[in-house]
């Protein structure tokens, strides 16, 4: 199934979710509009555009799929559930801001990311050159802590630890 | 004139001047990265401005956007990848320069004609913002309701050529924007009961989370940097009187492209990218030697890295005089406006006055110190380039979620900013354009309120065109709208053609 597919079928299912829960907001007609009455015009609006785009998705291919076709990309990259991963992680990442503090926490979301993004690349580095980076990585997280706390009065998470 | 004085005052303080100094480092920092866009350099710059008082805040931001205005013109002469979309065109004239031997005299007018573009563009600025919003001060609810149409038909030039991608990001981004408290009567609305999704979704979360967030992790796997072609030993410095004599022989298109670079960075939807290919294009087209562009010729980068500095001044007329931002970049200062407290708009002008002439002077101090830093930097910049992108990564995953903590100290808008970044992502991913998007959701609440307010005061709808101001702004859209679709489809067919043409020529 083509983006444009997926997209419009997504949107639709969107629309009809915003649409049922706009029967929710009370409406009072005090100024000639109510509150509804934007909110379901850009629904009906992205629902039709939607539509025109699931149609279209049947007679037109898209680039991707013409790439494919053409033998230009063999199929999705073998890297694809890195960024996926990383949605996930930074989700754990802001679950833990609270319990482990934001230094602590960012540290060891900074070096998981950098080792998924080393992985990435073609490069090779020893344990002594990962210690190296993951340092400069503490360092980072510190003193971002730093600057925020001390120079720009905004009071980070502290958590169990920091 | 006392305000002006007193902007002068409040910009020259060294304070305002080292942060507009940090500002532009950053920014070229940012611009000399393919990959990072001057949006992104803006939304991240963005949360360490919230401490500071908002001229400074302003000023720091400007330093930022004309820094990487001009950051992209590095890697575009010295490895023929363009830093940022807006300097496409410099690619094809500075690159074969560098190429041929002559790196330092190829890097001394891109960056000289940056500067003349930039305070040509600022001068458009300082005479046009205030005339547009004098006229713009007699608008009611009808007249701002049809001005925010326009500023949405940017959408239709917007769309990476795709007509219904487009309108269908800009429509969801202005849904998004009816989340929380309706603006008329306060009515809750898709809140789901949370008391933080009260105030709806913050702009800097989202803009972060779209422009910043999930571009940074396309970038996963991408190597930051590129072996260069050109002997980079060979000296690249040159003296600034030969520069300005290269210049003075290109005068005409010094001044030709730098108003083209305006106009087109004042309509809706038309940004620097635009106005690189089309300055270059005109420049080209009158010529009377065609044949040498994309060889190496003088003329070629003069066109495109005039334009596309002159085109932040003629973007920010529209945005500071009317409250519509026509890009992505101007969305973004614009959100930077609104979080320092300031509304851009019609009485923008005349309720701050000093703050309005310290964002011109900014902009100029910007720029001389745009030439300075790139003049003294052009090295180390180039080394930048060379930083692995499994560093950056992180450490600007981090900064985004810092920035968007930072604005209301609540971790509910990093959930925010993760939200907003799997939206960019996927949309990105499926071509949907990102600036339609965001400015929808800039623009969409602003269109309800006055649509509403117009209904409210009187409920004859055809007021909406009879009115003559309203109508003449209406009919404006819609040409705006056509205007777009043409110049959409007649700068995809440009660039490949361009490109084509300029490697053939290598």
């Amino acid at each position: 199934m083509n983006h444009d597919r997926i997209a419009g079928i997504v949107i639709l299912v969107f629309c009809a979710f915003f649409y049922y829960q706009s029967f929710g907001i009370s409406n009072q007609n005090l100024t000639g509009l109510e509150a509804t009455f934007f909110p379901r015009v850009l629904l009906v609006g992205i629902a039709a555009l939607a539509l025109l785009l699931l149609i279209r998705s049947f007679f037109i291919k898209s680039a991707a799929v013409k790439k494919v076709e053409q033998g230009e990309e063999s199929g999705p990259s073998r890297k694809w559930w890195k960024v996926p991963l990383i949605f996930v992680l930074f989700a754990i990442y802001i679950l833990l801001i609270d319990i482990l503090g934001f230094t602590f926490s960012s540290f060891l979301f900074m070096t998981i990311v950098y080792l998924i993004a080393i992985t990435a690349t073609p490069l090779k580095k020893t344990v002594k050159k990962h210690a190296v980076s993951i340092g400069f990585l503490l360092v980072v997280s510190i003193t971002l802590t730093f600057i925020f706390e001390r120079f720009l009065s905004v009071y980070l998470p502290k958590g169990l630890f920091f | 004139m006392g305000n002006l004085m007193m902007s002068l005052q409040a910009v020259t303080q060294w304070e305002v001047l080292l942060l507009m100094l940090i500002g532009v480092i950053m920014g070229i920092i940012f611009g000399s990265i393919p990959g990072f866009t001057i949006t992104m350099a803006v939304a991240l710059t963005l949360p360490f401005s919230f401490g500071l008082e908002p001229l400074s805040g302003i000023a720091l931001m400007m330093g930022v956007w004309l820094g990487g205005a001009s950051g992209g013109l590095i890697s575009s002469i010295l490895l023929g990848i363009p830093g940022t979309p807006s300097s496409v065109a410099t690619t094809f004239d500075g690159f074969p320069m560098a190429k041929k031997g002559e790196p330092g005299r190829a890097l001394a007018i891109g960056l000289w004609s940056s500067f003349f573009g930039s305070l040509i563009g600022g001068a458009i600025l300082i005479i046009g913002a205030p005339l547009l919003s004098q006229w713009a001060i007699q608008f009611g609810p009808w007249e701002f309701f049809a001005l925010m149409v326009l500023g949405l038909s940017a959408i239709a030039s917007l769309g990476n050529g795709s007509l219904i991608k487009g309108i269908l990001a800009g429509l969801l981004g202005m849904f998004f924007g009816m989340f929380g408290l309706d603006p008329v009567l306060g009515t809750e609305r898709f809140t789901f009961g949370a008391v933080s999704m009260m105030a709806g979704f913050s702009y800097l979360p989202v803009l972060i989370g779209i422009f910043a967030f999930s571009q940074l992790l396309s970038e996963i796997g991408k190597h930051s940097g590129g072996k260069s072609e050109v002997d980079t030993k060979i000296s690249l410095s040159y003296p600034i009187g030969k520069t300005l004599k290269d210049m003075g022989g290109s005068f005409v298109n010094v001044i030709r492209s730098s108003i083209i670079g305006t106009i087109i960075g004042a309509l809706p939807g038309a940004g620097s990218s635009i106005a690189n290919i089309m300055s270059y294009d005109v420049a080209k087209k009158l010529s009377k030697k065609p044949e040498l562009y994309g060889t190496g010729t003088k003329d070629g980068v003069i066109a495109a890295e005039t334009a596309n500095n002159s085109s932040e001044g003629g973007a920010l007329i529209p945005t500071l005089a009317l409250g519509i931002p026509g890009s992505a970049v101007t969305v973004m200062m614009m959100g930077a406006l609104l979080v320092h407290g300031i509304q851009p708009g019609p009485y923008f002008f005349v309720s701050q006055p000093v703050l309005a002439y310290g964002i011109f002077l900014s902009f100029f101090i910007s720029a001389i110190l745009m030439l300075v830093v790139q003049s003294l930097g052009i090295r180390l910049f180039l080394k930048i380039n060379d930083i692995p992108m499994h560093f950056l990564l992180p450490v600007v995953i981090i900064l985004c979620a810092l920035g968007s903590f930072a604005l209301n100290n609540r971790v509910f808008d990093i959930w925010v900013l993760l939200l907003f970044g799997v939206i960019g992502y996927l949309m990105k991913n499926s071509g949907f354009s990102l600036p339609a998007f965001v400015l929808g959701i800039i623009l969409g609440p602003l269109t309800e309120e006055n649509l509403r307010r117009a209904v409210a005061t009187s409920s004859d709808l055809t007021l909406f065109f009879t009115r003559p101001l309203s109508g003449v702004i209406l009919v404006l859209a819609i040409l705006s709208i056509l205007y777009g679709i043409i110049t959409e489809i007649r700068y995809t067919k440009k660039m490949k053609q361009l490109e084509t043409e300029s490697s053939s020529d290598l």
